[in-house]
This record gives C-alpha cells, structure tokens and sequence, in this order.
C-alpha cells in the first residue's frame, strides 16, 4: 500500500528543531517550553509504524518537567536540570550535523565526483594445476570427495507437549491455596510443577500476584527460601 | 643511477585495485617513506591541470579522473551522477566524517534515533567502512570514511571537506554522553 506522510523528521530531536526553527527561536530553555504543546500534539497522533514512539516520549518528559517547573519553581532537582543541559547541548550538536549535512548534499548537487581508474583485465585467470595431474587423477579425488562428504544430519523430530494450564487458571488455582494457607514457601509451589513450563507458568502468576500487591515477599538470606505471604 | 620511483609509483597507482598506502609502495620501490612522499606530492603537482589525479585520504593514494569532467564520464559509463542520499543518510554520514572513528552508539546519541540501517546503507554503497574496534565493553565496531567517500564527494583530500566545529558550550555535554555510553554498553 502507498503511504504518503505530509510532514517528514528523522527523529525527536528532528522535530524539536523544526518547531523551535519554524518559530525563529534560539535553542534556549524559554524556546523549549514553548514548543513543548506543539511537541506533544504532534507525538499524540505519530505514526507508529514509522516511528518508534518510545524515543519521542524521553523527550517529551524533560518538555514536560520544564512546563512544570514553570508553574512549580520548588520542583527542580539536579537531575532534571542536567537533563535540559543536555537536552540543549544534543540539540545544538544535532543542528550542526545536520548543516553539514546540508554542505555534502550541496556538494553533491555539483555533480562532481572522480571516477577510479578501469582496472585493465589483461590477466586472464586459469587453472595450472601441478605437473604430473591427469585428468582421471581428479575425476578420481572428486569422487573420493563426494563419498567423504558427511551425510547431512537428520534431526530427531520432537513434539512438544502443549500445556492446558494458562497462567489465569495457575492465578486462580494460587489463590486457592493462599486462602487455604497465608504463607507458602516458592519452592514449594515450584516443587509441586508437573513440568518446566508449569513451574515458569507458576513464577509468572506469582510475579503477577506480586504486581497486584496480593502477596509480600520474604527472604531472610541471599539464596534462601523465598516466602509468600498473602495480604 | 638511482631508480625513477616516480615513475614505478605512477604505474603502481594505474594498476592498483584498492587506495595504496606509502608503506606498501616504499616496501615495492625499496625506498624511504619520506623520498615516496616527496615524488606522491610532485606527481599531485604534475596532474594538477590535467584529466587524471591522485587524491589522497590518510596515507592512501588513489589515481582518479579530474571531478570536473564527471559529466562526460557519467555519460561515457553510462552511470547516473545525481545523488539519492536521504537526509538521514547525509545526517548520518555527516556524523562519521566529523566524528570518525564513531561506534553506531555515538551516531545514534547524536541524531537521537536508531541509525542501524542507514549505517548498513552507507556502508553497501562503500562511503563508510569498518576502521577497527572500541576498546570498550562489547567492542563496538567503529566507522569511518572511505576512499570512495572523496571520489564521491569529487574531493582530492581529507582537507577539502568542509570545516566543522561543533559550538564550545557543548563540547563538556559530548564527553559526559560518551562516558555514560561506555557505561551502558
């Protein structure tokens, strides 16, 4: 399918230069704040196919920190504010590049380029082979060739068992047992497994649950048991 | 007598397949390094009105047609001179010219956006090359210009690229970025 995209940047970075350029603004704190609404409208609807929308949301966050630092002048920490630094100095390194860039495309709009020199092919390669080798002498070490050569290798065919137990079912079967017991140690929940994947389907919805703040961890040493406690 | 190697290095350069280095040229003409030097600069000298040159990128020589007359040769190759570099790709090869030797890392802190591809792109068409490795965590693969870069660009050396200098109060940024980089890796 044709995809025609109106507005084209290479990046986050490329878009936050052109906004700033398109208001004739230098790259300044001031300049970033105001652009910033513009940046977030036009990550809101980005195409995600072409760009990688992770990228543009780092620097929305350090736009977003300058926007409320405004409002909340408390807020700023020295993290944040090494961040605009750099931001700034990114954006002032990345317009250079990109001025140079502009230069070798200028250059090349010339037209001028050198050409290497037609290498002459007088040296026609042939095969010599050593004095005294007939041709049956290398009918003879191709076809020794041929029976040396190492069967391809067939491999076994395993099917893999498909497991039924999904790790919704493995939550539901877990709290059962939490509601039976309060404390359970992991590996004993592991050790219950019927198989490699039942017990990484277990770790999961153990993990899951953790997420959900239904269960506290507990380990008294590095390495030691790992208790469940239900809250 | 002593020996023409003015001459022998004229025709090595006529013949050679790749850029030759002064190394390899002192090493066949059995002479100084400083005496092949002396007749590569003569010979620059001696082509300069003329339809062929020899350009010269670190201590590698290539003999190359005279970039004024890259229409007629186009036309005689049958080639197509216009250029079809993205702005991506200009960006990015832009970057290792002036950063040279740079890890994708470093390219991809500069423009902000993953850079693989393009990189892989410069690299097909022969503009860039693989100059050597970071002593660094994970030994990055660092780029660099290549010979062909010049002729492309119709340049007879490194010292007809364009001047580039990056804006003073960001030259501490760079170095603390390069740093983390390393860190991250």
């Amino acid at each position: 399918m044709l995809k025609v995209t109106v507005e084209k940047f290479e990046g986050p970075l490329d878009l936050l230069l052109e906004l700033i350029e398109k208001e004739k603004l230098d790259i300044t704190e001031i300049s970033l704040s105001k652009v910033t609404n513009q940046y977030l409208k036009k990550i809101s609807n980005l195409d995600q196919e072409t760009y990688d929308v992770a990228e543009f949301m780092v620097i929305a966050g350090r736009l977003i920190y300058l926007k409320s630092k405004a409002l909340l002048p408390t807020l700023e920490t020295e993290e944040e504010e090494q961040e605009i630094e750099d931001l700034k100095a990114k954006l002032e390194i990345y317009k250079k590049y990109k001025e140079a860039a502009q230069e070798f495309s200028n250059i090349l709009q010339k037209n001028q380029r050198s050409f290497p020199a037609k290498k002459p092919q007088l040296i026609l390669s042939k095969f010599t082979p050593p004095k005294g080798v007939e041709l049956s002498d290398m009918w003879k070490v191709f076809q020794n060739l041929l029976t040396d050569m190492p069967e391809e290798l067939k491999r076994e065919e395993v099917e893999l068992p498909s497991e039924k137990i999904t790790v919704e079912e493995k939550l539901v079967h877990l709290e059962g047992a939490f509601k039976k017991k309060k404390t359970h140690k992991f590996s004993h929940l592991i050790k219950g497994s019927a198989s490699k994947l039942d017990a990484i389907i277990t770790f999961l919805a153990v993990l899951e649950m953790i997420k959900c703040k239904r269960l506290k961890v507990k380990q008294s040493n590095n390495f030691s048991d790992i208790e469940l406690v239900s809250i | 007598m002593k020996k023409d190697i003015k001459s022998i290095i004229e025709s090595i350069l006529l013949v050679a397949e790749k850029p030759v280095s002064v190394k390899e040229l002192s090493t066949i003409c059995s002479s100084m390094v400083s005496d092949v030097q002396k007749s590569l600069s003569e010979l620059i000298k001696e082509y300069q009105d003329r339809g062929i040159k020899i350009i010269k990128k670190g201590n590698f020589y290539s003999l190359v047609t005279d970039p004024k007359n890259s229409d007629a040769i186009a036309k005689f190759l049958n080639e197509e001179l216009r250029h079809d570099l993205s702005v991506a790709a200009l960006e990015t090869l832009s970057i290792i010219t002036y950063k040279q030797p740079v890890t994708r890392m470093d390219i991809e802190d500069v423009r902000g956006v993953s850079s693989d591809h393009l990189i892989r792109n410069l690299m097909i068409r022969g503009l860039i090359q693989e100059v050597g490795r970071k002593e660094a965590p994970g030994r990055p693969i660092l780029y660099g210009t290549t010979m062909e870069f010049l002729q492309y660009f119709g340049l007879s050396s490194e010292k007809e690229i364009p001047d580039f200098k990056l804006p003073e109060n960001t030259l501490m940024e760079i170095k603390d970025s390069d740093n983390n980089n390393d860190e991250n890796q």
